[in-house]
């Protein structure tokens, strides 16, 4: 058996309560794991036409096999299903860390497959061996903390559950499932609801096995360590420091005088210079990351985060003016978890109203179990009111009744009448965001067309956020955007652009990564598309679903870039690869791993095609927003100071892209010699057999 | 004698050779003769461990060596503070060697107060003040002793950095790196407007980035902040400093860039990205 697996993947059959267990490499070797399995179940198992709501739609919460192995930020799970968020229902993937995943693990079980609805309110407990379907009806209608202390109370504290609110019930489509208080996997709760599956309870007692001979692992780990930056994989410090030759706008947020005020005592973080590796979970203050110096002090009473991870990003804060409002004065979460709250207001709000309108949102949403699409809600909302279109669409009763001077007042009031509003689906306001952005568009067409056309709703293709588009890494960020079903939620692009180090250090090691320092442009300085940019494109994918795969963090990996000088700053590009293969004795380099990667990348595209039924994907998915190519208005392409792009250039950035993945410059879609060079021969023959494949 | 290429007496042992004891005090021998006869300077127990299998063994090593007569003119001499030291008696007489032994004490306080300065307060050791540091010390050999430590590979951590009035300064780049001590030694000149334009040009040319002005709240700058106002206005009205310009983000925050590095489309752009864009964009 080879090691970090455990050998056996969990399937649930909830129509007729079937439990059975699976061997995992036998099934998904060639997947690895995660998202790659997931991808594999969904392709082996789910039909073209099926909903995201249908029984035979599949849920899968695929861990790797690193995860709980102690690899650093090891602790993920993928949560892969159709999305009901898309409004062509496609395959997508949520992603959740804390520690529920490796719990699994431990429990002796690499994923869990569930198909089938429940004929009542269930949850599964997992307990070692030991999986049952239980009884859901009491906890059905509460919200995800309810729910989650009561099944602790049942099967004891020391378990994980993952768990979904009243929002995945009511089958909102823009639903989460949360685990270990505030890490949730977007976009997949209603598929959970709409199963009548409220929660997975685990608790584990087993170990893993790690290939590698310990002293060899031990020794790996603490290599590897070193060279880990702050929270996005930022290598230098935010202010001038004496341990370090460079600083700049990084999540190293640590400096005299950074306390985490609302510990007991207040806690001053201070200097963590890189070769203290007792501080690495000191670095980010993620409460000055997402706050502000001012704010993220007055709050913070720690930062957490999930198994295995060195580094640490949720900021756990303590403001006692959230009881006013009935909800707990102690929440947590991390960026765009918190951020969104006074997302729905216009104008922005500052100051304490925004640091109360963060927390209540985050407090409503982490409960109700409600996504937010990386705020591509707020930015709809605030345009639809801006644009007078909540009186075109709404009944004039229902118009009238929202209490639009709480809005005004931005008081935090409003949030919760909202959020309270979409979860329940109450009104014509209620169901619309409830569907969310892209369904949105089926609705009202001045959505669509300004989701196109307009900068201000940061909006990619289909009514999705954009994330990390053009405006990181200009035509790098726009590929990575065009090919994912939900907004791309991709970091290792942006991640090695915004290291911090000076753009001399970034071209070098952007040279010896993707064979030319012209791949990487300063911000906001985009030059003409090359060959590097689509290799820099490729592996950012490639790498993507690996981490999704193996189940590490794509916040903190891959580590291109290190904060060691004596290495010039260089990461190591080969990490992931030893890591597998310490782990789990199957050897790999990093070419066979990115060859793994690709496979992944390659099984989602055909899914794609499958059920979207096109072979088109270039000119009918990989799509550009118009204001990708219109803003600013009053500049030109490849001149400084914006990220706008040229047609015929992004049409040259496309060709290459898929040159390099091997994919039809045409269509866009894998070709048989790809797909065949995969070991992935069934799935060019389904494709060709349903007129999907062309070449 | 050479080996392999290298000079004898180079610290570099002949990689993957098991080296008897004769071989180490050839290469002993070679290096203290080197030094004694072209560097006029005594060398070092620490300079010659290197060259040993096992420094551990040094004193056992240095007993044999001295007993042949192949080596007579190697001797020994240890120093007041108890650092021991080899020269040719080809070379020096005993008195010359503790007269050396003078000035290597004085160049080891001096080290040792320039990595006490850079490790323990972040600071950087004023060049001007070693004769106040060192009692005693004749302040006209003070640059000759620099000298010899900057070829000394003991102290190779140790470099001199000079601000814009001429001041020079010492540092440890164990304790304190080449940037920082840069910005340590502009603060030092105690002319906040120069020192905002310099670390605003470096930022504007290396990275590239526009500079918050909140940045120079750090305490490595030694600035008031409350003059920040008539400081930026100097600046912004100074020939000398014409190519520095403000900048002010949609937040109110403001920045400065140089023109020389930036053009003003760029340096909008990048500003709102911090302020704004990155928080939009987590």
């Amino acid at each position: 058996m080879a090691g970090g697996y455990t050998g056996k993947t969990l399937r649930v059959d909830l129509t007729t309560g079937k439990i059975t267990a699976e061997d995992t490499l036998a099934k998904y070797k060639d997947y690895i794991g995660g998202a790659g399995l997931g991808y594999k179940v969904l392709w082996d198992e789910v039909p073209a036409g099926t909903k995201a709501w249908d029984p035979a739609n599949r849920l899968i919460f695929g861990v790797g096999p690193l995860s709980g192995t102690g690899a650093p930020c090891g602790g993920r799970v993928s949560v892969i299903s159709l999305w009901p968020a898309s409004q062509f229902e496609l395959p997508a993937v949520g992603h959740m860390g804390g520690h529920w995943g490796p719990e699994l693990k431990f429990a002796g079980w690499d994923s869990i497959i569930i198909q089938g609805k429940a004929n009542a309110p269930s949850w599964i407990s997992i307990q070692d061996n030991k999986v049952e379907i239980r009884d859901a009806k009491k906890l059905w209608g509460q919200g995800i903390f309810q729910a989650t202390a009561a099944i602790c109370a049942d099967i004891g504290n020391d378990c994980h559950v993952a768990a979904i609110g009243q929002a995945g019930e009511n089958l909102v489509r823009l639903s989460n499932v949360m685990n270990d208080r505030s890490h949730s996997a977007g976009g997949v709760g209603s598929v959970m609801g709409s199963k009548n599956l409220k929660a997975i309870g685990v608790k584990g007692t087993g170990a893993l096995k790690i290939s590698m001979d310990k002293n060899a692992w031990r020794d790996l780990v603490n290599g590897y360590l070193p060279l880990m930056g702050c929270n996005n994989q930022g290598v230098v410090p935010s202010t001038p420091q004496a341990w370090a030759e460079f600083s700049g706008s990084t999540r190293w947020t640590a400096q005299k005088g950074a306390f985490w005020g609302r510990a007991t005592p207040p806690f001053d973080v201070g200097i963590c210079p890189a070769d203290d590796l007792n501080k690495m979970g000191l670095r980010t203050h993620k409460g000055i990351q997402d706050h502000g110096f001012e704010m993220g002090v007055k709050y913070t009473t720690r930062i957490g985060g999930c198994f295995g991870c060195p580094i640490r990003c949720h900021t756990a804060m303590d403001n006692p003016n959230l009881e006013q409002f009935g909800v707990s004065r102690f929440q947590t979460n991390t960026c765009n978890g918190i951020s969104h709250g006074p997302g729905w207001y216009d104008p922005a709000p500052t100051g304490e109203k925004l640091m109360l309108l963060k927390q209540i949102g985050s407090a409503l949403a982490d409960d109700y179990g409600w996504w937010s699409d990386y705020g591509q809600s707020g930015r709809d909302f605030v345009y639809m009111k801006k644009k007078g279109l909540f009186e075109k669409y709404l009944p004039a009763k229902e118009y009238a009744a929202i209490p639009w001077k709480l809005w005004e007042a931005q008081s935090p009031e409003f949030s919760q009448w909202l959020y309270k509003t979409i979860t329940y689906k109450e009104g014509e306001l209620g169901q619309a965001f409830a569907d969310g952005p892209e369904w949105m568009e089926k609705r009202y067409p001045e959505m669509k067309e300004a989701h196109i056309k307009e900068y201000e709703l940061q909006s990619w293709k289909f009514g999705m956020a954009k994330h990390h588009s053009t405006e990181a890494s200009g035509q790098v960020g726009a590929l990575i955007n065009l090919m994912r079903n939900a907004h791309a939620q991709n970091h290792t692009h942006s991640n090695f652009q915004g290291s911090g180090l000076p753009i001399a250090l970034k071209k070098e090691i952007g040279a010896e990564l993707f064979g030319t320092p012209d791949a990487v442009d300063n911000n906001n300085d985009v030059k003409p598309m090359n060959a590097g940019k689509a290799r820099f494109a490729v592996l950012s994918m490639i790498y993507q679903d690996l981490h999704d795969s193996l189940t590490l963090c794509n916040w903190t990996q891959p580590i291109w870039a290190s904060p060691v000088k004596e290495r010039k700053y260089r990461g190591d590009p080969e990490a992931e690869a030893k890591f597998f293969s310490a782990v789990t004795g199957i050897n790999k380099t990093r070419g066979d791993l990115e060859l793994d990667g690709l496979r992944i990348l390659t099984l989602f595209r055909a899914l794609t095609m499958r059920f979207m039924n096109e072979a088109d994907m270039r000119n009918k998915h990989d799509l550009i927003p118009e204001w990708a190519f219109t803003y600013p208005k009053d500049k030109e392409p490849f001149t400084s100071g914006h990220a706008k792009m040229d047609r015929a250039d992004m049409e040259k950035a496309k060709d290459m892209f898929y040159e390099q993945l091997g994919y039809d410059a045409k269509t866009g879609a894998p070709t048989r010699a790809l797909l065949e060079k995969l070991n992935m021969k069934s799935v060019a023959d389904e494709l060709e057999s349903t007129k999907l494949l062309t070449v | 004698m050479e080996e392999n290429g290298k000079p004898s007496g180079s610290p570099q042992i002949i990689e993957g050779k098991k080296l008897d004891n004769e071989v180490i005090y050839v290469a002993i021998a070679d290096r203290v003769k080197n030094d004694s006869t072209n560097r006029g300077q005594l060398t070092s127990l620490e300079l010659i461990k290197p060259l040993m299998q096992d420094p551990g063994k040094i004193q056992s090593y240095l007993g044999e060596m001295m007993g042949n007569e192949v080596y007579k003119d190697i001797k020994l001499i240890t120093a007041a503070n108890g650092a021991t030291y080899l020269y040719s008696e080809k070379v020096f007489t005993r008195r010359d060697a503790e007269k050396l032994t003078l000035d290597e004490e004085v160049r080891s306080r001096i080290i040792n107060q320039v990595r006490e300065d850079s490790s323990k307060k972040e600071s950087l050791t004023p060049v001007n003040k070693l004769g106040a540091l060192i009692p005693g010390a004749e302040l006209d050999k003070i640059d000759s002793h620099l000298a010899l430590i900057s070829g000394d590979e003991r102290y190779k951590d140790v470099h001199i950095i000079t601000n814009r009035k001429g001041t020079r300064y010492l540092y440890s780049e164990k304790f304190l790196t080449c940037n920082y001590a840069e910005l340590l030694a502009r603060a030092e000149a105690n002319d906040p407007v120069a020192i905002i334009a310099d670390t605003v040009r470096d930022d504007s040319r290396i990275y590239p980035r526009p500079t918050n002005l909140d940045m120079f709240k750090a305490p490595v700058f030694k600035i008031d902040f409350d003059e920040m106002g008539r400081y930026t206005s100097e600046l912004t009205k100074s020939p000398e400093y014409n190519d520095i310009k403000l900048i002010k983000a949609s937040t109110g925050a403001i920045y400065l860039y140089s023109d020389l590095y930036f053009n003003p489309d760029l340096a909008k752009a990048t500003v709102e990205w911090e302020e704004v864009g990155r928080y939009e964009n987590p």
